[in-house]
């Protein structure tokens, strides 16, 4: 590694580090050092072969590593700087980065960060299902990885548990392989994830969906053997009678995902209870000068093509942040009102454009967006499953009087 | 069972727990053939894993034989808990002040944490005060303990409920460590030693051959000369297969325990608990890096192996940690577990260490908890029953006590670090995030005998943090398959019935295929 000072870091090869290591090289930083700590870049987007990827991005259905190949190649491109198999042991406020590889420990101390840490899976532990602790319980995101890069099957019966993009995805390539999917089970009313994974991954393929379901025990003492469900009232708690038994291998779990920020809380960054992530400003950075956040790590995101235009941004601002630019002062804060469960960024100057991220509590059907009491929009549907994406532009930003220090942010339906 | 011998030993020892490991110890120090076998995949698979697993003496003492007194006759009166001339006592006593060098000796991560016993209500000072009125009785060590106000409480213990009005401390009187590590630690020495350790292998009969025994297992037969009972919770069967005559039994009592992930850890600088009642603890204390909070009665059940976690158990348990410390959450729980306790029927606050009625070369050796404060002098004590039943003692010279731990990577400095992935690269991949655990480390796991997923956990914590290896699962398990040379399919999680992977990739499309499905 050459010597010279980096400007910027990123933390994280997955689509949001890519880009943002790609729009920092190419917004003018010399120096950009992306850092992984898996085998290779790309992050998920390696073990996501299925499709429905770059439609908003690249205005293309692409399957994730086609959609990833295309950010590898530029970072290629750039000669960008990738150090794989390297994992960030500390992170400190005052920007110090200690890296750890087979070369050894170095503490390095570039000019701006990128958080592009993603997103962890909830598990079985943190969810607290009861019974005894057998093999046979899986993430859906590990089991995707057994499945697509190692080659392996979790099990042949399988159950799921949640109804989480990546659990259904799941459902439908162990259906592929032969395994018998069994149910997908979901405590809520309505499916977790998206629209299109519901009717493609699960009505094609004739799985059985229980909603207001869970499970109220795992059999087994060294392998899964079942699983008894039983129905949910409205408290959420499972109704008594209702129990039934589901023989199974396997348990598959897709039930949240949890943004990854052991660092940002190491160095100070100031967390959002509801997101779980970094609270950043429309420039992406985090309440530490320098450190810039982006992807899954700030929120769940529910398309990569978001993310990978939130690592752009993020890596635009950080080169900038890096050349010496003055950060611009965050006047206005973003509040969640009325259904809506956060607000990306959550603040903003409302100077310059912005892209408005959120999503709402609860599913609807003709809803007024309102950000403020003069800047609204009609929305036909919406679902917590989807994100509700806006674009904040000049000439309605100047509708907002100067002075405002904050703006509600409520998705509620039409009077 | 016609199995031919597949070992010849002097000793052999059932049972991989603290007890077992802790004798096979003791007896590698003198010359003989010492095999033990455990009949799960890993060490310490029953009771010594779900244990609370402190080394403690004093007050906690005092607080847990209140506790236990559940199991007493209802009204026996708190002057009969304390019985100076059981083992149990003597060895709890001795113990503490013996683990000291040993822990040292085997490298085993240890830290002195102080107990504070809490009380905010009148109920609970009544409570505490019996705790303090004992313990004064007692004298000595019980009697080694200060009682402080509010004000102090918070200094010291900033987290905890603001309402408390007085506890009492004892500072040094409980090391934390983690209980597998103990047995692993002391297993591995033994093996250093010469024992024979054989996982997998389970016990189902024992017949006479002469002047030896034959301890017929799953995998063959052991002909041995003595017999040793360490089966705990199981300690009933192996008993009985040596013949009848047997006057006790075993009871079990089961609790659930809640793990917080290591953000928490300042939330307690040591165990803090409310003042116990019989059958019921309460306690909220700093395990290593982790919170454990365990809020909750000695639950009975009818099997050794009951460790079924119940959900209703750990929701309650943390509305009971929350008035301990009220800024727990459950967002911070990375894991839930059940412990089950072992006691004799015949007398519940002692062990049962003696030989089998109608057969004077099989030692039981049912230890009830706390296992691990008196498994050093229990270990000497079993070594001399040995010699005095006949078998000879005659001490190797070349006896190795110490242990070298794997290196803890995350404990190091960078320095240190440094040196290490100097010395072998593989110390500078982190497989295990959560844990900051690298590749050197679980390669040195599956060397001393990790040859499982958790095996592999309990050496090294990988896979034990937040993500429960949800990122080094896969990575883990590839790791174990190329360093035991097996299929990734062998891996198993534990025991040999618990596959992780049941198959590759389109095998079931092609058995389809074939038509044999």
């Amino acid at each position: 590694m050459n010597s010279d000072p980096i400007d910027v870091l990123v933390i994280g090869a997955g689509p949001a580090g890519m880009a943002a290591a790609i729009e920092a090289k190419t917004s003018g930083s010399d120096r950009v050092l992306l850092v992984e700590r898996a085998e290779e870049v790309s992050g998920l987007l390696s073990q996501c072969i299925h499709n429905g990827f770059g439609l908003i991005y690249f205005n293309e259905d692409m399957t994730g590593p086609e959609y990833g190949q295309r950010f590898v190649e530029k970072l290629m491109d750039l000669k960008i700087e990738v150090l794989l198999e390297t994992m960030v042991l500390r992170l400190t406020g005052d920007g110090k980065v200690t890296l750890c590889n087979r070369n050894g420990i170095k503490t390095l101390a570039p000019k701006s960060i990128v958080l592009a840490m993603g997103c962890r899976e909830k598990t079985r532990e943190s969810i607290v299902i009861p019974g005894y602790r057998p093999a046979g319980i899986c993430t859906a995101g590990t089991a995707q990885r057994w499945v697509n890069i190692e080659g392996y099957l979790p099990g042949r019966e399988i159950v799921i548990l949640g109804s989480g993009d990546v659990g259904m995805i799941m459902a439908r390539r162990l259906t592929l392989e032969g395994a018998k999917v069994k149910a997908v089970v979901e405590m809520l009313p309505y499916i977790g994830g998206l629209i299109r994974n519901e009717v493609q991954c699960l009505y094609d393929f004739n799985i059985p969906v229980l909603v207001e379901h869970t499970i109220v025990n795992i059999h087994g003492i060294q392998r899964v053997n079942g699983v008894t469900i039983a129905r949910v009232d409205q408290n959420k708690n499972p109704v008594p009678g209702t129990e039934k038994f589901i023989e199974c291998d396997t348990l598959l779990l897709s039930v949240g995902l949890i943004p990854e920020n052991e660092l940002s809380y190491m160095a100070g960054v100031m967390l959002d209870p509801t997101t779980g992530g970094p609270v950043v400003n429309e420039r992406m950075e985090t309440n530490v000068p320098g450190i810039f956040a982006a992807g899954n790590c700030v929120h769940v995101n529910d398309l990569v093509d978001y993310v990978s235009l939130e690592g752009e941004k993020a890596g635009r601002n950080a080169a900038e942040h890096a050349s010496g630019r003055a950060s611009p002062k965050m006047a206005i804060k973003l509040e969640a009102g009325g259904n809506v469960k956060y607000v990306i960024p959550q603040t903003i100057t409302g100077e310059r454009e912005v892209a408005i991220r959120l999503r709402v509590k609860e599913p609807e059907k003709d809803v007024v967006l309102k950000i403020g009491e003069n800047v609204t929009k009609r929305l036909k549907v919406v679902k917590p499953s989807e994100m509700v994406y806006l674009i904040l532009s000049q000439k309605q930003l100047k509708r907002i009087k100067n002075g405002t220090a904050q703006l509600v942010v409520s998705c509620q339906k039409r009077d | 069972m016609t199995h031919p011998p597949i070992l010849e030993a002097q000793v052999v020892i059932i049972g991989g727990g603290v007890t077992g490991a802790a004798i096979a110890r003791e007896l590698s120090r003198y010359q003989l053939e010492t095999v033990l076998v455990e009949k799960g995949g890993e060490l310490c698979a029953g009771q010594t894993k779900g244990s609370l697993g402190n080394i403690y003496t004093g007050l906690n003492l005092v607080g847990s034989m209140i506790l236990k007194s559940v199991l007493l006759p209802p009204g026996t009166p708190l002057t009969e808990l304390y019985h100076p001339h059981s083992l149990h006592t003597k060895w709890c006593e001795e113990g503490f002040k013996k683990w000291e060098s040993v822990l040292n000796e085997l490298d085993i991560k240890h830290r002195y944490v102080p107990l504070t016993i809490i009380a905010k209500d009148e109920n609970q000072i009544k409570n505490l005060e019996k705790i303090r009125d004992l313990g004064r009785q007692l004298g000595g060590t019980y009697a080694d303990f200060e009682q402080i106000g509010r004000e102090e409480i918070l200094r010291r213990e900033p987290n905890v409920n603001p309402e408390v009005m007085t506890a009492l401390v004892a500072s040094k009187h409980v090391i934390d460590i983690f209980p597998p590590e103990v047995a692993i630690a002391l297993a591995e020495n033994a093996m250093e030693n010469g024992c024979n350790v054989l996982l997998n292998t389970e016990v189902v009969g024992i017949s006479q051959s002469g002047p030896h025994q034959i301890v017929q297992t799953n995998r063959g037969s052991i002909k041995t000369d003595f017999i040793l009972n360490a089966a705990c919770g199981w300690g009933d069967q192996i008993c009985d297969m040596a013949g009848g005559g047997r006057d006790w039994g075993l009871q079990y009592r089961k609790t659930a325990m809640i793990i917080l992930d290591t953000r928490c850890k300042g939330l307690v600088n040591g165990m803090v608990r409310w003042p116990n009642v019989p059958g019921r603890l309460d306690l909220v204390q700093r395990r290593e890096e982790n919170i454990l909070i365990e809020c909750g009665t000695y639950d009975p059940t009818d099997r050794p192996d009951d460790t079924y976690t119940i959900r209703e158990d750990v929701i309650k348990s943390m509305e009971v940690a929350k008035t301990i410390v009220p800024s727990i959450s459950e967002k911070d729980i990375i894991n839930t577990f059940t412990g089950v306790r072992v006691f004799n029927t015949r007398d519940v606050e002692d062990h049962i260490v003696e030989f089998h009625p109608s057969n004077k070369k099989f030692l039981n050796v049912i230890i009830r908890l706390p296992g691990i404060i008196g498994a050093l002098p229990m270990a000497r004590h079993v070594a001399g029953m040995l010699e005095e039943a006949g078998c000879r003692l005659i001490k190797k010279d070349d006896f190795r006590p110490f242990r070298k731990a794997i290196p803890r990577f995350r404990d190091l400095s960078d320095e240190m670090r440094n040196r290490l992935i100097g010395g072998d690269p593989r110390y500078g991949h982190l497989v295990c995030r959560c844990e900051t655990v690298t590749e050197g480390q679980i390669v040195e796991a599956i060397r001393r005998g990790g040859m499982t997923e958790e095996g592999v956990r309990m050496r090294t914590r990988a896979g034990m943090g937040r993500c429960k290896g949800g990122f080094c699962g896969p990575r883990v398990v590839k790791i174990l398959a190329r360093e035991l040379n097996i299929p990734v399919t062998e891996v198993k999680k534990r025991s040999l019935d618990s596959p992780l992977l049941l198959c590759r990739s389109k095998e079931l499309l092609l058995r389809d295929e074939k038509g044999i499905a």
